[in-house]
């Protein structure tokens, strides 16, 4: 493009803006109708969690998740703890007691899968003992059981023979489990499964049996889920809260109700036509979009306040309303789509990551970001045509005439000096925030469930629990696809492979334990033989193997049918990011070196699996997200500003705050996940914003009036800094009232959006027109602005 | 020149941001190692090199240092057999059994092993194999098997004695003076030897389970250990045997004998320690710990334990009294090496 191009991109703006006046009543008759319409659709709007939308479906390691995920039991399992806080242990009838309703009220949940409940009083938990005549079995708790002392006594013996200390019943005797496998669809009805319905029976469970004597610990995937969905409830409560602040900050920033109601109500309306849109394409809310109505409200609000403010400027010179509309439209066309666009950008590239969830948060933002350009540009100068200023609002323009004080004195970044001095302390702050960022963790950091705050009630649960058994909630599953054998679980090299994988795994810093079939096999090897461990073998011949051949049940959840699949479990320590990526990289070390024939081991399931399938997807993601975001920017600038010198000045500071918000991730602990990757993009989305907007203003001032580039920032700060500031302030509060969210991750993307808010707005104060001076923008746009005046 | 002032800038920052999100350094994890911790061990003998623990997967370690650290021996090539027990004669030459009649043999304390037997099908476990005083070998195992060995444990030919079963055999251990003998297993099996393994005889059965092993104190007194906290003991040379008073129903697999041969230790199930002070009358438990199964027994020099089990090593430091009685010098490697 030539400047003679742009000259007609002018002309374009020009006629458009003209139009849109002429046309302003049916065009403002078909936004209303549209407003009504989305409004009456957006009462549909429902939350749509799901365990899949949190899968990165296309890796690899999910690929086999997803084909066996379903078939082993226990991805799915939620665990009560009945818990004995009296004197001695659970040995006693009111504990018991408890125990066995807790066990029966966990049957009847909807979901549960009944015939796989365990706990002391189901008849699938058994006792063996061995004697000089051999076995000797029964169920753990005999069914003429009453609570008397002799039977309690045993029951004590049988549980201490049936292998269940640290499984079902505590280390310290002090505690018992219920375990529940929960079923995603439900087989007679074929309904999916109600996690809030399962995590509100289990609620009720707690509050029904928990007192002064007997405490209830309860986990799994489904209360985790409830309880997510319950700390959605207050996201209402932070909307309703950012709504209110920023009501008062427009307020006393335009001092005239009618343009704080009208910003507001246009900030709105993108939101009310997307969650319109929603229920219409088959959409809902998830725990991860339910941020983009407040990232579109606070978009929406710092637009509409360029806009009133670029409206009431020209009204406060003594223009109609109407032509101060029109020129408001035409100053605010290019930058104000350019930035938009921008934002769309930044949402768009988040959908790299390949996680459905994170997806979805990027076509719900980019739709908002498409309807924003609707309300925001089109409606609201209709609307502003309408308006008339009221007195107390023309009284401000008292000052006119008179140069702003502190834009004048911060302009002074526009000279050699003082500009070296912000270069300087800039330079200073990034060395620093570099060397914090490399200290960034990919995934989890910390120990409980990542979603929820380490004091929630389910993380001390989860505490409690494993501290009370020798079992947690962070399994790594390996499947082993076997071939060539009619039970593969008696063939020596098959059984051969899996025994060394267990024996290589254990080694593994980070695995907590391994639990195998070749482990279980060799178990009921040295049953038989009187349990004398120096029998505990898987040996050569079938014969031999099939005296373990009972570890092989599919039922167990090891294996299929046949040892078609084989399912290898190792526990972890946790599952923080670190640990995850080394247990994974010895697996696959363990994967290189084993050629055994029909077998193939993949990676991988179990919310380990998923986790570090996720970690690998989002740090993947992360460089490409970032390239994508950064070049797309870059292009729009060289397309908006034609001049490599401006896309520098917007660009740079954009990459420190960038680098910045890595090293304020790394200093607070937050691991790079899904939850916080996609915040870095939508923040240089968001962030973009203030350099363009500002920059155009300075470019133009410089172009078309001829100011050096001093007065000319001055301008652009006159014009657009005080609400570029007004609204990085209103934006950062908005998404700030995450900070409170009983969500961590909520709370994680509340304090990183705010500061990628508030942060960017500084660097284009301080640093874009310090990057000016030397980057000689100053000669350039003299040279630009002498072309102009010859064409 | 102002502008390259500025480009200087610009590229300090892009080189910040390459660096910045350049692939991140991960914080460095302790190398896989061998699990001794967790790994099922089948026995824990010490030798000429020190500690030796072996089992699960035919993994044989040594350990210089009282068990702090571990390496992995050298062995021509694995079998992946567990090894159910160590032994090591007075002349230096060490013997590991295993499951599928797999025989390996050392002369440097266990750093190094040469295959002397395996059996790739139908190979039953061998259980555990003794020097005789007259150099020959005897290894015994499932199903009444017996081997024995002319050259020191290098090859190894079927061996008969006399009024055998099939039931399996679990031990073989010798006196001090590596006169008497017994040859213990499955049904209440137990044989004896009074000159040095030249000929045995049948011990009628005194009880009908398993014996795991046997041992004889400084008094004479030979006890028998077994299954489910059955424990005998024999004051007549192995003849006649009566009951011994157990705290715990647990089974026992190994045992220690104190420096002045009068405190026997025995180890078992539940991570359980019997201690007996009265010639094997009465055994009380002094260590109750986890639920692995204990298979061997060693005295560190710093008076504490250590124990192999189905579940790895563990560590032990007898209470103060106790501790006192077990207190001496460290490693009694007796005759048999039997642990």
């Amino acid at each position: 493009m030539t400047h003679h191009a742009m000259t007609r991109t002018d002309a374009l703006v020009a006629f458009l803006a003209r139009m849109l006046i002429a046309w302003r009543r049916p065009l403002g008759a078909l936004f209303l109708l549209l407003t009504l319409g989305f409004g009456y659709s957006a009462l549909n709007t429902r939350l749509d969690p799901g365990f899949n939308k949190l899968i990165p479906m296309s890796h690899p390691y999910m690929q086999a998740f997803l084909q066996y995920g379903n078939i082993f039991s226990g991805a799915n399992r939620v665990m009560v703890s009945v818990r004995w806080k009296g004197e001695g242990d659970i040995y006693n009838p009111v504990f018991m007691k408890a125990l066995q309703k807790v066990s029966d009220e966990v049957f009847f949940i909807p979901g549960v899968n009944r015939g796989e409940l365990r706990s002391l009083f189901t008849p699938n938990v058994r006792f063996i003992e061995v004697t000089e005549e051999g076995f000797n079995g029964d169920v753990v708790i005999p069914a003429q059981f009453n609570a008397d002392p002799e039977s309690l006594a045993q029951v004590r013996a049988n549980v201490a023979k049936s292998g269940q200390i640290g499984r079902l019943v505590g280390n310290d005797l002090k505690s018992a489990l219920v375990q529940a496998d929960l079923l995603e669809t439900d087989p007679q009805t074929g309904e999916k499964l109600d996690y809030a319905s399962v995590a509100g029976k289990l609620e009720a469970i707690r509050a029904a049996h928990a007192n002064e004597q007997v405490d209830i610990h309860i986990v799994g995937f489904a209360k985790v889920m409830g309880d997510v969905m319950e700390g959605l409830t207050t996201v209402l409560l932070f909307f309703v809260v950012a709504f209110g602040v920023t009501t008062v900050l427009l307020w006393l920033y335009s001092r005239s109700i009618k343009l704080t109601l009208l910003a507001i109500t246009v900030a709105l309306l993108p939101v009310v036509w997307l969650l319109g849109i929603l229920p219409l394409i088959g959409y809902g809310i998830d725990p991860m979009s339910v941020l983009v109505p407040f990232l579109i409200f606070s978009i929406g609000v710092s637009h509409a306040v360029q806009m009133t403010n670029a409206w009431k400027q020209d009204v406060l010179d003594g223009q109609t309303a109407l032509d101060a509309a029109e020129g408001a439209f035409r100053k605010l066309a290019i930058p104000g789509t350019m930035a938009l666009l921008a934002n769309a950008l930044g949402f768009l590239v988040i959908m790299l990551i390949d996680i459905p969830i994170v997806r979805e948060l990027g076509i719900t933002a980019c739709l908002g970001v498409a309807m924003m350009i609707m309300t925001n540009k089109m409606f609201m100068p209709i609307i502003l045509s309408h308006l008339h200023l009221e007195r107390a609002a023309l009284g401000r323009s008292a000052d006119n005439g008179r140069r702003h004080a502190l834009w004048w004195r911060l302009s002074a970044l526009s000279r050699p000096l003082p500009a070296m001095l912000s270069i300087a302390v800039t330079l200073a702050l990034l060395a620093a925030a570099t060397w914090q960022s490399r200290q960034l963790q990919t995934g989890d950091v910390g120990s409980g469930v990542p979603e929820l705050r380490a004091e929630s009630r389910y993380n001390q649960d989860n505490r409690q629990i494993i501290h009370d058994y020798s079992i947690g909630m962070d399994v790594l599953s390996v499947y082993v696809d076997t071939e060539g054998h009619a039970e593969a679980c008696l063939s020596w090299e098959v059984m051969n492979a899996v025994e060394r994988f267990d024996l290589h795994m254990r080694g593994v810093v980070g695995v907590q334990s391994v639990s195998t079939v070749a482990g279980l096999a060799k178990l009921y090897v040295a049953g038989n033989n009187e349990a004398n461990p120096r029998w505990a073998a898987l040996q050569r011949s079938e014969a031999a193997l099939r005296t373990g051949g009972r570890a092989a049940n599919p039922s167990l959840g090891l294996n299929t049918q046949g040892c078609k699949t084989i399912n290898l479990q190792v526990y972890l320590k946790d599952h923080q990011g670190p640990t995850l990526a080394h247990v994974v990289k010895e697996v696959q070390r363990f994967i290189d070196a084993d050629h055994t024939p029909g077998t193939r081991f993949r990676l991988g399931g179990g919310n380990a699996g998923v986790a570090a399938a996720t970690n690998e997807a989002v740090e993947h993601a992360e460089i490409q997200m970032l390239a994508s975001i950064f070049g797309a920017i870059t292009l729009l600038c060289w397309l908006t500003f034609q001049s490599w010198r401006a896309v520098l000045c917007v660009i740079v500071p954009l990459v420190i705050v960038t680098i910045m918000c890595n090293a304020l991730m790394a200093l607070l602990g937050i691991g790079l996940k899904v939850a916080t990757l996609p915040v870095i993009a939508l923040g240089v989305g968001v962030g973009v914003d203030y350099g363009i907007y500002i920059y155009e203003r300075l470019q133009h001032e410089m172009a078309h009036n001829g100011l050096p580039l001093r007065e000319a920032f001055y301008e652009a700060m006159r014009q657009r800094g005080t609400a570029a500031v007004f609204t990085a302030v209103t934006m950062s509060i908005g998404v700030g009232t995450w900070v409170f969210s009983t969500l961590k991750f909520q709370a994680d993307m509340g304090i990183l959006l705010a500061f990628m808010f508030l942060v960017n707005v500084l660097g284009a104060i301080f640093l874009l027109p310090a990057l000016a001076v030397w980057l000689g923008v100053g000669s350039e746009e003299k040279a630009r602005g002498r072309a102009l005046a010859h064409s | 020149m102002r502008t390259r002032v500025g480009v200087a800038v610009t590229a300090i920052v892009a080189a910040a941001g390459l660096y910045a999100f350049s692939p991140r350094s991960m914080p460095q994890f302790e190398q896989t190692r061998i699990p001794v911790d967790t790994m099922q061990l089948n026995s824990l003998a010490r030798s000429s090199a020190g500690l030796v623990a072996a089992g699960e997967l035919g993994q044989i370690l040594v350990s210089r240092d009282d068990g702090m650290s571990w390496q992995a021996a050298h062995l021509p090539q694995s079998r992946q057999a567990p090894i159910t027990r160590t032994v090591f004669a007075a002349n230096g030459t060490g013997l590991a059994l295993g499951h599928e009649g797999w025989i390996l043999r050392s002369t440097d304390g266990g750093l190094s092993w040469e295959e002397s037997a395996f059996e790739k099908s139908n190979g039953e476990p061998l259980m555990s194999a003794a020097r005789l005083p007259s150099g020959e070998w005897l290894a015994v195992g499932a199903f009444g098997r017996v081997l024995h060995s002319l050259d020191d444990g290098r090859s190894w030919q079927p061996h008969v004695i006399p009024g055998l079963s099939d039931w399996h055999l679990n031990s073989i251990n010798g006196s001090a003076d590596g006169r008497q003998w017994l040859i213990t297993g499955e049904a209440g099996s137990v044989l004896r030897s009074d000159d040095g393994g030249a000929s045995w005889a049948v011990v009628p059965p005194f009880y009908k389970g398993s014996i795991y092993g046997a041992v004889q104190l400084a008094s004479g007194t030979w006890v028998a250990y077994g299954m489910r906290g059955k424990v005998h003991y024999s004051d007549d040379g192995g003849r006649s045997w009566q009951a011994s008073s157990v705290q715990a129903p647990i089974s026992t697999y190994a045992h220690s004998l104190g420096d002045d041969g009068r405190l026997l230790l025995l180890a078992g199930q539940g991570g359980i320690l019997l201690a007996s002070h009265d010639q094997g009358r009465s055994f009380q438990v002094i260590r109750k710990e986890g639920r692995a199964s204990l298979t061997g027994i060693n005295r560190l020099g710093d008076g504490s334990l250590l124990l192999s089990s189905d579940g790895g090593l563990q560590r032990y430091k007898p209470a103060t009294h106790s501790a006192a009685a077990t207190q001496g010098r460290a490693g009694v490697p007796t005759p048999t090496g039997a642990s």
